[in-house]
């Protein structure tokens, strides 16, 4: 691995990031909030120079390796939580609380350190760059890039799986930067969209529509209001379920159903992830109907909720309709199933992934078949496509390394916190990218309260949940890390 | 006429037997294979590539009538024809066994299919595929060995083998009312023989016993047989060997959801190929004649046992393992004809070629081509011909109508409306005659209805 080539294309990424927080500025600057409106025109000029310094020698970035293309990808999003964390500790955020905030932004996890006062104190430049930052990293920074930066031709193909690693490598069109492209084009339509739905028939403000509107898409949940969705009334809580399920679902498979819609019916991926949401929405409304008391909950609000909440948390979005803290420990439990299937590959969603869970399942019933009968062939396929082994063997990987992951964390955690709920779900929520967890850090709490360590835990497990582990894990390998010391004693 | 075949293996021989008694023959031919067999045939042998335009003009393709290639590479099948059609106006007939290439210039119809006459290939034969449909129809009919169906499926054909304590066997059939209305006895075979039988005639045991009649009847006929012969337990379908057959045939099975399907293939490789196409059926990675394996997998609980291994040794042996557990129905693959005649010593009901199958629909496009064969019977001594009476046809009663010895109208397609005729129904045009026959006498009788 040649670090300066990393450096490098970090370096062209950096001007691009600039001018997203040019955004936020002008809209302090309207709001006459001067001093919030100069710290991000000036961490735009830095940050922006900063990146033309970086790339001065110029790298090709279509001579990158895989492994540097994969440093690339874990160093940018690190990169920008980082960079993206310098206005929140203008707004006398401490840096760790701003590094947190940051990649929860980012990542699209939701879970966040504002308090309910800090929600009044913040100006709107800096509510939007929340919602920004969730709306850049739902489809994923690198696709962002690569969709702008005509340089990237090669690495950025590689860049581009490797930010979104699903099992299967999918490109609607035959040039990287027009998929990346399309997909830009999909997501900015559904975004209009579901703004000006919220705005008219949801009976939110334009400022509060465009914001949720950005962490709907991104599957995100950072919500401009300190009580989430349940802010608002019905209409709005039904529209952001129907975005929220789009969000969650292939943008791919979006896109090829806007001239085909068959092909929603026919992807199995989609049509687990269709019953699963609306399943245990179902299943938890009756829950809800039946266990919770007082005539809070009709047909209509418990459906509601219900479906609000699976979509949320299956998507890994985290808004709430209500707070579901006080819900009754079986929904509870319905729900926490829920957190560890995620959305579809190729979706904003993070966690393990509807199709993992399909092919695991169908891996398992192989083995069950296998010892029926011991001289069984049987090719686990998917979609009528056989699945090839290496991939089955990948993402069994993969399963036991992010359950693993969620384990260590949840223990430690747990310990620090001295608190199973915070250890076990707020592992979970963090390494899933889904935003608030159980207890006092639910939906209606903040993780302001938590100690430091747990806070850095949990920003790792952000990280490298949203890069689907092996692109972090691969970096923290002896080999590489011995490349990088001795390239460091070089230099 | 003018024939030439591209290949000088088993298929090509056997056409050579048939086809040089009345016609010219050129074999073209790359290696030695077949030579002393091809020796004692009057036949000119070119050496060469069929797809050299060259060699193909030194065989005279640019005056020949037919070109089948039937040589075992499906590529040279193809150029061939296309060779050939640069050439001259022959019929290019290309037997083909790959299903990509069948998608890519076939489509189907009849026994033989449309080929795509842009490229130069005007039939396709695919053998598997007709070995396949064959064994699929039989085995949807409990206790028949052979199934046919015709006129968009009204008409049916099934053979029975007539078994000890049948009501049909000892007696003249005309004192034999039992049977369904509506069908018809066609033809019997009787060890190297087969005739169509009389009034007179007596059924024996061990006969097969050739039906035609309409599909309803059909049904109650196979319903009679299975009261007599005892019903057959289980659904599950047991394929030895995942081939082409094999395979195909598995996957039209998979299309029943009652079906469970266990297909047992020795190489590894095949077993991931196939169990990668297939969707319910248990691929079993073994040997088809390892009665351990039989056992452990059950497969005496199973309906039927379809041997189609490339092996004919191993067929036998998978069949007779097969009726030692006690499955009712077995279908065995022979490729060679000699071996057929000792399967059916042995014990075997239901001996089925691909490449027998194959050479008769062959043999008939070139001998008959006016005249479409629906079905041959027992071992190709007799077919089921279609004859349609033209417009100029005068209307005559059937017992009036002259045909040659062995010969007989069996069923009448009219205006979509499949009927039995008896010696009173009147022919008249725009009838489809399905008539049986020998292959020898098809002109004979088609020279007797049309005049």
């Amino acid at each position: 691995m040649n670090v300066r080539n990393v450096v490098g294309v970090l370096g062209q990424l950096l001007r691009p990031f600039a001018l997203l927080l040019l955004i936020p500025a002008i809209l302090d600057f309207v709001d006459n909030e001067l001093a919030s409106a100069l710290t991000f025109a000036v961490t735009a000029c830095v940050i922006f120079v900063g990146g033309i310094l970086i790339s001065r020698n110029r790298v090709d970035p279509n001579r990158i390796s895989r492994i540097e293309a994969l440093a690339v990808v874990a160093n940018a999003w690190l990169l920008a939580a980082a960079l993206g964390s310098i206005p929140y500790m203008q707004h006398g955020f401490g840096p760790v609380d701003a590094l947190f905030e940051s990649m929860s932004g980012f990542t699209t996890t939701g879970a966040t350190i504002f308090r309910g006062e800090d929600f009044a104190t913040a100006t709107r430049g800096l509510i939007f760059w929340r919602s920004l930052t969730q709306w850049v990293g739902g489809m994923g920074i690198i696709v962002l890039f690569v969709a702008i930066l005509p340089a990237l031709a090669v690495a950025g193909r590689q860049m581009f799986f490797a930010e979104a690693p699903g099992p299967e490598e999918e490109a609607l069109t035959p040039r990287i930067r027009h998929t990346a492209a399309a997909l830009y084009r999909l997501y900015i339509g559904l975004t209009v969209v579901e703004a000006l739905l919220l705005a008219t028939v949801g009976g939110m403000t334009v400022f509060d529509a465009v914001c949720h509107s950005c962490t709907t898409l991104a599957a995100g949940g950072f919500s401009p209001n300190p009580q989430s969705l349940a802010g608002y009334g019905p209409a709005a809580q039904w529209i952001v379920t129907c975005f929220m399920f789009l969000a969650g679902a292939s943008f791919a498979l979006q896109y090829k159903a806007l001239s085909r819609p068959r092909v929603l019916t026919r992807d199995t991926e989609f049509r687990t992830y269709f019953w699963i949401v609306l399943g245990a929405g179902v299943a938890m409304a009756g829950l809800l109907a039946m266990t919770m008391k007082g005539d809070a909950y009709t047909v209509e609000s418990s459906l509601r909720h219900g479906l609000f909440q699976a979509a949320s948390i299956v998507t890994t979005t985290g808004y709430a309709s209500e707070d579901f803290n006080l819900w009754s420990e079986s929904t509870l439990m319905v729900l926490a199933g829920l957190m560890f299937v995620g959305g579809c590959a190729g979706s904003a969603g993070g966690g393990p992934k509807v199709v993992r869970i399909v092919i695991v399942a169908k891996f398992l019933a192989r083995e069950v078949l296998i010892a029926l009968h011991p001289r069984v062939v049987k090719v686990i396929r998917l979609g009528g496509r056989p699945v090839p082994r290496d991939t089955t063997r990948q993402l069994i990987g993969f399963l036991v390394a992010y359950i693993t992951i969620f384990g260590i964390v949840a223990l430690i955690t747990g310990v620090i916190e001295d608190d199973f709920r915070i250890g076990f779900t707020g592992s979970i929520v963090t390494l899933g990218n889904i935003g608030p967890g159980y207890g006092s850090i639910g939906p209606m709490e903040t993780f302001a309260n938590l100690k430091l360590p747990t806070k850095l835990l949990f920003i790792f497990n952000m990280w490298v949940g949203r890069l689907e582990v092996m692109s972090v894990l691969v970096l923290l390998h002896p080999s590489v890390l011995r490349t990088l010391l001795a390239h460091r004693r070089r230099a | 006429m003018h024939i030439v075949l591209i290949s000088s293996g088993q298929i090509a021989i056997q056409f050579a037997q048939e086809l040089s008694v009345d016609h010219d023959v050129t074999i073209v031919h790359a290696g030695q294979e077949g030579r002393s067999e091809l020796d004692r045939i009057d036949c000119e042998l070119i050496e060469g590539q069929g797809v050299d335009i060259e060699v193909m003009k030194r065989a005279h393709v640019p005056k020949a009538d037919y070109v089948i290639a039937c040589a075992r590479s499906d590529e040279v099948n193809l150029l061939a024809c296309m060779t050939a059609r640069q050439l001259g106006k022959a019929h290019t007939i290309c037997f083909v066994a790959k299903e990509e290439y069948v998608r890519t210039f076939g489509a189907y119809e009849g026994t033989t299919m449309q080929g795509a006459p842009q490229f130069g290939i005007d039939r396709i034969v695919w053998p598997a595929r007709m070995l396949a449909s064959r064994i699929e129809r039989i085995l949807a009919v409990p206790g028949a060995t052979d199934v046919g169906r015709f006129a968009r499926g009204k008409l049916a054909f099934l053979e029975y083998k007539l078994t000890e304590g049948l009501p049909l066997i000892g007696r003249p059939l005309m004192e034999i009312h039992s049977l369904p209305a509506q069908v018809l006895i066609v033809g019997v075979s009787r060890g190297d023989t087969w005739f169509v039988p009389r009034g007179q005639s007596v059924l024996e045991v061990g006969d097969r016993i050739h039906f035609i009649g309409r599909s309803e009847s059909m049904h109650k006929l196979s319903a009679w047989f299975t009261e007599h012969l005892g019903t057959e337990g289980g659904s599950d379908v047991v394929i030895v060997g995942g081939g082409t057959v094999g395979l195909r045939l598995a996957r039209s099975l998979e299309r029943n959801p009652n079906v469970q399907i266990k297909m047992i293939e020795n190489n590894m490789e095949r077993c991931a190929e196939v169990a990668q196409v297939l969707d319910r059926t248990l691929v079993l990675r073994g040997d088809g004649c390892d009665l351990d394996l039989l056992e452990s997998e059950q497969v005496w609980r199973a309906r039927a046992l379809v041997a189609v291994t490339d092996s004919d040794e191993k067929n036998l042996l998978a069949s007779l393992l097969g009726r030692q557990l006690g499955i009712d129905k077995i279908i065995t693959r022979v490729s060679t004809a000699a071996n057929r005649r000792v399967f059916e010593r042995v014990g075997i009901d239901v001996p089925l070629s691909a490449r027998a199958a194959a050479t008769d629909a062959v043999l008939h496009l070139v001998r008959h081509e006016e005249v479409d064969l629906m079905a041959t019977l027992g071992d190709g001594q007799g077919d089921v011909v279609e004859i349609l009476l033209p417009d100029a046809f005068t209307p005559i009663p059937l017992k009036e109508l002259v045909l040659p010895p062995d010969a007989i109208i069996a069923a009448l397609d009219r205006k979509g409306e499949a009927l039995v005729p008896s010696g009173a129904t009147l022919l008249g045009p725009g009838d489809r005659a399905y008539v049986v026959c020998r292959p020898e006498r098809v002109t004979e009788v088609r020279e007797a209805m049309l005049g």
